[in-house]
């Protein structure tokens, strides 16, 4: 049952829908950002109006921020210069510029997503002058929808027709025999589990050794996952993938199935409790009132990172 | 007593190898996480060769890393006495100040690694972060300061003056005081989304902060054989669900009693009317209804999760502020028949608490971050026997053992507490002598719990019921917390 009545306010729907969940992201980033959670003074490039978010908000992510961090920390390791990454659906990230500002940036990053999308980011870089200013040598393409720079690529594209654009990727000189790293934040959920399956498998069929990793919600069955996903539903939101990979067990079976040499899957919760250090948990919980331990435990255990590697991508977490 | 203050000892060759071997050790324990028994072998090597500021160094980190911040400070302090240019012993002591919040102290620390190591740059970022945050601190002490002149009835004004506008469509407070048509007639305006006009609200107000000031601070209660009363849990502003409960449960009465456990504001957007409801029950008939306080009951609560910025929505800050001393005036707990005590949090980290300790606290102020009365607001059952630090970094954790010996030192039966949200509304814990009680179906819209309330019979009897969410207005949690939803 719908918990709210009908609200009049225009809602999109579609595409249109998922893509609005960068925005939210993107605001969710700016505001654990100003709040102290982490650095990134980049992302403010991407946010219209700085809005705060609720405690737990923030603190998840913060969460889902370092457990992505850690793992592509781990897969570039101390020679990021022979890898590259591919960020899926990377609407508003700003990873390459981190990475770059502490020359620890890949051999080649590429971003894709929607026009819609790579065309405001695209047009929020060159308005912003450090950012400019970090991708060097650079020039407009796709009718302002794409920038391609020496070690950066952001290109407008559509994941459900993924064979497109790994031709693509190769055409710019993507190298099949670096280490590559498919990230996936928040993304591969929004798609059919078929269409999700195929970018899982041909990302496994393109390198000789990568690691596939991906952040997502799971558990959709208990009461906690079903109030999430009406939640989504009345913000036209809906993740068909869920119900695909609902379990750490089956988000690691994902990869195996798709060839991938070995999978793990962590949630949130536990990546919290486990891999945060004392003092880096104590300064976090310092930086707001924070009244709500059973409900962070709830919310952060119905997201997880599941990742796998092929050949000798990476060392395990 | 450290070893500093002692003159230096004679240190033989042999004492130096085995605290040298010590220290290896700890070190290898330190790398596999095993931090217990890193301290102890930093222990052991600095009872061979006190001398040595890594051995302090050493284990302060690995106090840090088990959160013993004090332990670790003294350590540090040990290292810079024998060598005051030990500079990881400042850096130490600066990450331990910073995690228990002494941003002053961490920056003096930091200063000191900036003096002797005037080329790490890491140090001087750090600092400078550290700067930044004490002097935000101290803009918010400041302007906070300045907002405590005023007393809540002189921030309101006079209430007598006030004049109700002829547009006004709302209930009429009568002159000769509360009765049970305004009531009725203020849930179905409440319930309407409309607003009670601010001169009742404030004749309500000001009428139960005179009952409450009055109350004991642990308030007796007695259930004629003729009734029953209805203990109900956090229902954080959920006033939809409040109005179910009275639907199935009936509205309070002499009969039929009720007891809110604390927390009945936050979180849900319509707290304003939930304690609004909940205090005007109270004076219509203050020998059937009682409250407890909850953690959310106080001013840091409310300025976090939502019941200030809507009063300041709804009203103003001076009503705001004027529920803020009612607060401090709720009782902090109740007992009921003499044997079951019906507190918001729980209990203590001292084993020797009597009822008689409790019922002297000055209740009325906020809880600060510890002692009897924080615990009460705060403390959470734990399964294990004995105690542990709270997750919540207030209060404690207790275990059945605490439950059974604070029974028995008092001549109690039962505690009933509230404070979590629970699955089913309710959890039976401790053998059955801890309850938990939760009034806050599908708690925040995304919990999708049911909630409960309890009937307690004058043969001290209870009886669980549970209830799903009712739909309400489009007005989601936290609408008034200044912040908006959003996904992680």
């Amino acid at each position: 049952m719908n918990r709210f009545l009908k609200s009049q306010s225009y809602q999109p729907l579609g595409d249109d829908a998922v893509r609005s969940t960068n925005d939210d992201a993107a605001v969710s980033r700016l505001s654990a950002v100003t709040l102290g959670y982490m650095a990134d003074p980049y992302i403010k490039a991407f946010v219209r109006r700085l809005q705060r978010r609720p405690p737990i908000i923030n603190r998840g992510t913060y969460t889902r921020s370092a457990a992505i961090d850690c793992i592509t920390a781990q897969f570039l390791g101390d020679d990021p210069s022979s890898k590259q990454i591919v960020s899926l659906g990377a609407g508003s990230d700003t990873r390459h510029f981190l990475l770059k500002s502490r020359g620890a940036q890949p051999k080649r990053y590429f971003e894709i997503d929607f026009p819609e999308i790579t065309s405001r980011k695209a047009q929020a870089i060159k308005k912003n002058k450090e950012l400019t200013a970090m991708l060097g040598d650079h020039s407009i393409a796709g009718g302002g929808t794409e920038l391609h720079a020496q070690d950066y690529f952001l290109l407008a594209g559509d994941l459900r027709q993924f064979d497109a654009l790994t031709q693509r990727l190769e055409s710019l000189g993507f190298d099949k025999s670096l280490p590559t790293l498919f990230l996936s934040e928040c993304v591969l959920i929004y798609l059919s589990p078929p269409d999700a399956d195929s970018i899982v498998k041909q990302a496994a069929n393109l390198v000789s050794s990568g690691v596939f990793l991906t952040y997502e919600q799971i558990l959709p069955d208990d009461a906690f996952g079903s109030m999430m996903l009406q939640n989504l539903k009345s913000r036209n939101i809906e993740l068909p993938g869920i119900h695909a990979y609902p379990t750490l067990e089956s988000q690691r079976e994902r990869y195996l199935k798709a060839g991938w040499d070995q999978a793990f899957a962590m949630d949130l919760n536990e990546f919290w409790e486990g891999k945060v250090e004392e003092s880096e948990k104590a300064r976090v919980s310092k930086l707001e009132i924070f009244d709500e331990v059973e409900e962070w435990r709830l919310l952060s255990g119905h997201y997880c990172v599941s990742w796998a590697v092929k050949g000798n991508g990476l060392s395990v977490v | 007593m450290a070893a500093a203050d002692v003159l230096p000892l004679e240190v033989t060759e042999d004492d130096k190898k085995k605290a040298e071997e010590a220290k290896e050790a700890a070190n290898k324990h330190f790398a596999a996480k095993q931090f217990d028994d890193a301290i102890t072998k930093y222990t052991e090597a600095i009872s061979y060769n006190p001398n040595v500021p890594a051995y302090y160094s050493n284990r302060a980190f690995a106090y840090i890393k088990t959160e013993l911040y004090g332990a670790a400070i003294r350590d540090a302090d040990s290292a810079v006495k024998i060598d005051p240019k030990f500079v990881k012993a400042y850096y130490r002591k600066a990450v331990a100040n910073m995690a228990l919040g002494r941003v002053r102290d961490a920056v003096k620390d930091f200063r000191s690694v900036v003096k002797v190591a005037p080329n790490d740059a890491d140090a001087r970022s750090k600092l400078s972060a550290c700067e930044k945050e004490l002097k935000r601190r101290e803009f918010e002490k400041a302007i906070s300061f300045d907002e405590k002149k005023k007393s809540p009835e002189e921030l309101i004004g006079d209430v007598d003056a006030m004049v109700v506008e002829a547009t006004y469509d709302g209930p009429h407070l009568p002159p000769t005081g509360i009765d049970l048509p305004f009531v009725q007639s203020l849930l179905e305006h409440l319930k309407s989304q409309k607003r009670l006009h601010k001169k009742y609200v404030y004749k309500i107000m000001l009428a139960v902060k005179s009952l409450l000031e009055s109350d004991p601070t642990i308030v007796d209660i007695h259930i004629p054989s003729t009734s029953r009363i209805t203990v109900c849990g956090d229902i954080h502003g959920q006033f939809y669900d409040l109005l179910h409960v009275f639907s199935v449960n009936g509205l309070p009465s002499p009969d039929n009693m009720y007891l809110w456990n604390g927390d009945f504001v936050d979180r849900g957007s319509f707290s304003v009317e939930c304690v609004l409801t909940l205090f005007a029950f109270k004076w219509l008939y203050p020998k059937a209804v009682f409250l407890s306080r909850g953690n959310h009951e106080t001013d840091d609560m409310n300025r976090a999760y939502g019941f200030e910025g809507e009063c300041k929505h709804k009203y103003s800050e001076g009503m705001f502020k004027l529920f803020s001393e009612i607060f401090n005036a709720v009782p902090l707990g109740n007992l009921i028949q003499e044997k079951i005590l019906v507190v918001h949090g729980g209990l203590f980290s001292r084993d020797d608490v009597t009822m008689d300790e409790i019922r002297k606290i000055d209740r009325f102020k906020q809880p600060g971050s510890e002692g009897l009365m924080c615990e009460l607001l705060w403390s959470d059952p734990q399964p294990e026997p004995g105690r542990a630090p709270s997750k919540r970094g207030v209060g404690i954790q207790f275990g059945p053992d605490v439950t059974e010996n604070f029974l028995k030192r008092n001549d109690l039966d039962l505690i009933i507490r509230s404070h979590e949200v629970k699955q089913e509304g309710y959890t039976s814990d401790h053998g059955g002598k801890c309850i938990t009680i939760f009034s806050a179906p599908n708690y925040c819209d995304s919990v999708g719990n049911k909630g409960a309330y309890i009937h307690i019979t004058p043969d001290r009897k209870l009886k669980f019921n549970q209830f799903d969410a009712v739909p309400h207005p489009p007005i989601r949690a936290m609408q008034y917390a200044g912040m908006l939803g959003g996904m992680m």
